[in-house]
């Protein structure tokens, strides 16, 4: 992945918030994803503001013991999430 | 003799009238919505017309001019007329979720059994009702914003293709029924005559699997993931602009909702004895 580009929800996606978790909804793909806990917290930092590589800095100064790891869930749960559809990259904010 | 005539099936505010042209017609169509909401008077938003012609007889199924079924299988009619009747009923409909559901209801209590076809939703509903549950549907449930169940009441339909399971409530039956090559479609009744139409507030949400073979598992799930499996049901989500997960969410968010995968019906009882428990 480009650590330049700005990840940001796509707009299709309603955001459905229970108590400790997190469902998408796309009504013109008609597809649901549920979100786990770590997915959930790298998808409310992707509002467009920040790079991937900015919020990989972040979450790895959030979790200094677990760096290696931090990287590698990012990458895949970002990844993913672009595959789905879920997460729109772009080069500017 | 009965002339020709028709049928008008109401259905969460959205009509469809089925004509027919002799007694053998009508008697197919009666067999199917005798449950249903039929009224004197709406504007259907279609029509179809069953032709039956002929002594063995020939059967067809019409929209207009346009012929969706010929053949001499009441089951293959049956089964197509009640999908064309349906997607004309629900397609439409802004104001209720409609899910692919089964649903029953326990001393006022509403259980819905969302499922896509083959998960074996059907004989669930259908091993239920033989077990004292009141019917509502095996097929399609509307669901208002407040949870209340509005069910397409009519016969039961069971697949024989896959496993080939019968299940044993339905050994006791011997009055002629619907069978066509892959499944029959039996009258609710026949199983447990004890019916009065009635409607209940979903209460508890269970997704069956019927598995062969499988030990039975019983999980219950959050309301989060009870709302993503039922949204794979849901048949007319995208007529709710937004707001439809919001509406269903908080459905969810009232029930309890739980995964069964089961292949016998006795490792079941215990979880379904006393329903307002669980």
């Amino acid at each position: 992945m480009d650590m330049n580009q700005h990840p940001r929800l796509n707009p299709d996606y309603v955001a459905e918030e229970f108590d400790e978790e997190l469902l998408l909804y796309s009504e013109r793909n008609s597809s649901a994803v549920y979100l786990n806990d770590t997915a959930q917290a790298i998808l409310s930092l992707c509002s467009g503001e920040m790079t991937i590589g900015e919020i990989i800095d972040l979450l790895e100064n959030q979790y200094p013991n677990e760096k290696k790891q931090i990287i590698k869930d990012t990458l895949v749960a970002l990844e993913t999430l672009k595959e789905q559809g879920i997460l729109l990259l772009s080069d500017d904010r | 003799m009965t002339a020709s005539g028709s049928y008008l099936i109401n259905y969460g505010g959205h009509a469809v009238e089925i004509g027919f042209n002799n007694a053998d017609a009508a008697n197919l169509i009666q067999y199917l919505v005798k449950d249903l909401d039929l009224v004197s008077t709406a504007t259907p938003e279609s029509r179809l017309d069953v032709v039956a012609s002929g002594p063995k007889p020939m059967l067809s199924l019409w929209e207009n001019e346009k012929r969706i079924y010929f053949g001499d299988s009441h089951y293959r009619l049956a089964e197509i007329l009640i999908n064309e009747v349906i997607y004309r009923l629900v397609n439409n409909n802004r104001k209720q979720h409609a899910l692919h559901a089964g649903a029953v209801t326990s001393n006022g209590h509403g259980i819905i059994l969302p499922a896509q076809s083959g998960k074996g939703k059907s004989t669930l509903t259908g091993w239920l009702i033989s077990r004292g549950y009141r019917y509502l549907t095996d097929e399609l449930v509307l669901l208002s914003d407040s949870g209340q169940i509005e069910p397409f009441t009519r016969p039961i339909s069971f697949k024989t293709t896959g496993s080939g399971f019968v299940p044993s409530y339905l050994e006791q039956i011997t009055k002629p029924l619907l069978v066509g090559e892959h499944g029959m479609m039996v009258p609710h009744r026949m199983i447990n005559n004890e019916y009065e139409k009635n409607s209940a507030k979903v209460e508890r949400i269970i997704f069956p699997e019927f598995r062969e073979g499988t030990a039975v598992e019983i999980e219950e799930i959050s309301p989060t993931r009870s709302c993503h499996r039922l949204l794979e049901s849901h048949v007319n989500g995208r007529n709710f602009s937004g707001l439809g997960i919001s509406g269903l969410a908080n459905i969810v968010r009232e029930c309890r909702s739980f995964n069964i995968r089961y292949s016998r019906f006795e490792s079941l009882e215990q979880f379904f004895r006393v329903p307002h428990s669980f």
